[in-house]
């Protein structure tokens, strides 16, 4: 008998852990509303001119609907469901996702023109582009075509740096 | 009105006017034409350009690129089978057929002239509506806001994605996160951490440049990018043109699907992308011979772009009178006018009525260069269709972290922008819909407001909501709402999630 996880139990898992995810979010917004909002959020629910007010109604009901979500994915009816896809993410999501990160980092370091230089090439290489030489005339042209813009047009600041 | 729209055109005999118009209607056509780049992202990336420019240049400039992209969807749907935009899967149905069978010409100049003409219709509805209701909103009290806003966030949720469940959890997700910042009523932080950059809440337009542009380059890494579009498209768009009598021939289909796209435009969570379907279905059901539906019927793709077209303007309807947008394009547009001052809703028809019907007036006239630009993409864009995917998404990335920056000059916004694209993808690979979340984001300030407004004046009674028959009427509309489907939303989808929604496409 294949043991392997049909399509119907990925789904399952999947909302499930999105009703997890929910939930817990949803209870980290109740339990820091009396330090981040108001000390007397629960002593006075239902003050409309208390700040937490609002918040409160917002956490609470998504605690309600992750919960609902969670008691559903447990009595998910066996029927099967088409491949839902899977979740994780391949290893070049996270590449990519990786040089965002730098970039966002590297960006009031090194300045926008460079970053951006880098990012070009990375992620055309992560993308599979393989000719090179248009690779790096569109990482030159790019960068400085939204300096020219952003600075000289529209006169707007971009992230400078020790390069540019 | 016909005096404020006179002075609307007038406004726009303007070169920076009509020279941006321009500019954005062509960059969203040649968006719309790349399969991958999304009429959403293309605003979102687009729009911290316009916060320097006066709003009479700068919303033009968004608003064609808005219905460039729309309109130009059809174009890889025609010619490579590959809709530019989620609105255009219809289109390529019959367009394909067409284009194979050496009819590309043909159905790009249908798919043109039905845009044209439904987005001109439409426009002339969002005119005569828009204004008369305004100003029956501003008669609309706070009870009935705290009720429209309920009821478009139900609706949003219960119809932007397979599970109403999910669509709830995203939309109260929406409006935890707009709730960081300062307190509108007491001025007290809430969520702020300590983090002054956080005490005028998350700025949008970063996040939304982060949901809708990082995190479709997040989505589409997981592909090999580096391929290029199966079929060919090399001499494509030859053929024969559309003769008089043959649009004479396709008008009741495109004055049907006009109706269609308008009506369900105008509600809150119904876009292009389902009227865009419900047309082609109907155009379907309605023909004398529906089995030529799927092999090149002119009427398929006539139906389809006249029901996606239409939902552009008709979507300025609940945005402009009310503030509510219907979808993910229309919030960031509703983000990129909040940005310009401007404050989307009945008032805005008293305090900034040139603004709008100048805005109005460029409608009328984007369709007229949207006529001219489309007949240029007719033969020029399967150059364009064909550019790799590998080397548009790192262009696109660049511009994301220029726009993210460039809307307050703070690295902060950066942060958020990455905080987005990653949580823009999470939303994606589970399903979760983008639109209630983002909707939620924009409306939660708003219905805040008008329900402690609301409580405040009736002493915090639950009775301001029966109390007045307008009140009552839209409460029992919500209930009626919520029953319809709970039934079916609070079960797990019976069918498996679109195409559009499993790859987390946007139109």
């Amino acid at each position: 008998m294949d043991d392997r996880p049909t399509s119907h139990d990925k789904a399952k898992a999947r909302d499930l852990a999105v009703g997890v995810a929910a939930m817990a979010l949803a209870f980290a917004a109740l339990l820091t509303i009396p330090s981040q909002v108001s000390s007397n959020a629960y002593q006075s629910f239902g003050n409309i001119r208390s700040p937490a007010f609002f918040p409160v109604i917002a956490s609470g009901l998504l605690g309600v609907f992750s919960t609902l979500l969670v008691i559903r994915s447990r009595k998910m009816a066996g029927t099967d469901r088409k491949d839902p896809g899977g979740f994780l993410p391949s290893r070049r999501v996270v590449v990519v996702a990786i040089m965002f990160a730098a970039a966002g980092a590297a960006m009031t370091v090194l300045g926008f023109l460079a970053t951006a230089f880098a990012l070009i090439i990375g992620l055309s290489a992560a993308f599979g582009a393989r000719n090179y030489a248009t690779v790096i005339a569109l990482a030159i042209a790019v960068p400085a075509a939204i300096h020219l813009l952003f600075r000289s047009v529209l006169s707007v600041l971009l992230p400078s740096g020790i390069l540019f | 009105m016909l005096a404020d729209l006179a002075s609307g055109f007038a406004a726009l005999l303007n070169p920076m006017v009509i020279g941006f118009a321009f500019i954005g209607l062509l960059g969203g056509i040649i968006v719309g034409g790349l399969p991958g780049l999304t009429a959403t992202m293309a605003v979102a990336v687009l729009a911290p350009f316009t916060f320097t420019m006066a709003p009479l240049v700068g919303l033009p400039f968004l608003l064609g690129v808005y219905k460039g992209a729309i309109y130009a969807g059809s174009i890889p749907a025609i010619l490579i089978n590959t809709p530019g935009t989620a609105a255009a899967a219809a289109t390529a149905a019959d367009g394909n057929a067409m284009a194979r069978s050496g009819k590309a010409r043909l159905a790009l100049e249908i798919s043109l002239y039905a845009s044209v003409i439904a987005d001109l219709i439409a426009t002339m509805v969002l005119i005569a509506v828009a204004a008369p209701l305004a100003t029956i909103a501003v008669s609309v009290g706070s009870a009935e806001f705290t009720l429209l806003y309920a009821i478009a966030l139900t609706m949003v949720a219960a119809v932007s994605g397979d599970d109403m469940l999910k669509g709830l959890i995203a939309t109260t997700a929406g409006i935890l996160v707009a709730v960081v910042g300062l307190d509108p009523m007491s001025g007290a932080q809430r969520f702020t951490f300590g983090t002054t950059a956080l005490l005028g809440g998350i700025s949008l337009i970063p996040l939304l440049i982060g949901m809708f542009a990082l995190s479709e380059i997040l989505i589409r890494a997981e592909d090999a990018l580096s391929t290029r579009p199966a079929a060919t498209v090399k001499d494509m768009p030859k053929g024969t043109s559309i003769s008089l009598g043959g649009l004479r021939r396709l008008m009741p289909t495109i004055l049907r699907s006009t109706g269609i796209g308008t009506a369900l435009g105008s509600l809150p969570g119904l876009g292009a992308e389902i009227a865009c379907w419900v047309s082609y279905g109907v155009a379907k059901r309605m023909s004398k011979s529906p089995d030529r539906f799927g092999k090149g019927a002119p009427e398929g793709v006539a139906a389809a772009e006249a029901g996606n077209n239409a939902v552009c303007p008709a979507a300025l309807i609940p945005m402009t009178v009310f503030g509510i947008p219907g979808d993910t394009i229309t919030a960031v547009l509703l983000g990129a006018f909040m940005a310009q001052g401007l404050m989307p809703g009945p008032l805005m028809f008293s305090r900034d009525a040139e603004t709008i019907y100048a805005l109005f007036a460029f409608l009328i006239v984007s369709n007229v260069m949207l006529l001219f630009l489309g007949l240029w993409a007719v033969r020029h864009m399967q150059h364009i269709v064909s550019i790799p995917n590998a080397l548009l998404y790192p262009s696109v990335a660049a511009f994301c972290f220029a726009g993210a920056y460039a809307v307050n000059n703070a690295t902060f916004d950066i942060a958020i922008m990455l905080a987005g694209g990653l949580l823009g993808y999470l939303l994606r690979k589970t399903h979760l819909p983008i639109a209630p979340f983002v909707i939620g984001i924009l409306l939660a300030p708003g219905l805040e407001n008008a329900l402690r407004q609301t409580l405040t004046v009736s002493r915090g009674s639950l009775s301001a909501f029966v109390d007045k028959p307008s009140a009552l009427a839209l409460l029992l509309v919500l209930l009626a709402i919520l029953a319809v489907f709970t039934v079916r939303g609070l079960r797990p989808a019976s069918s498996p999630p679109s195409q559009n929604q499993q790859r987390g496409t946007e139109k």
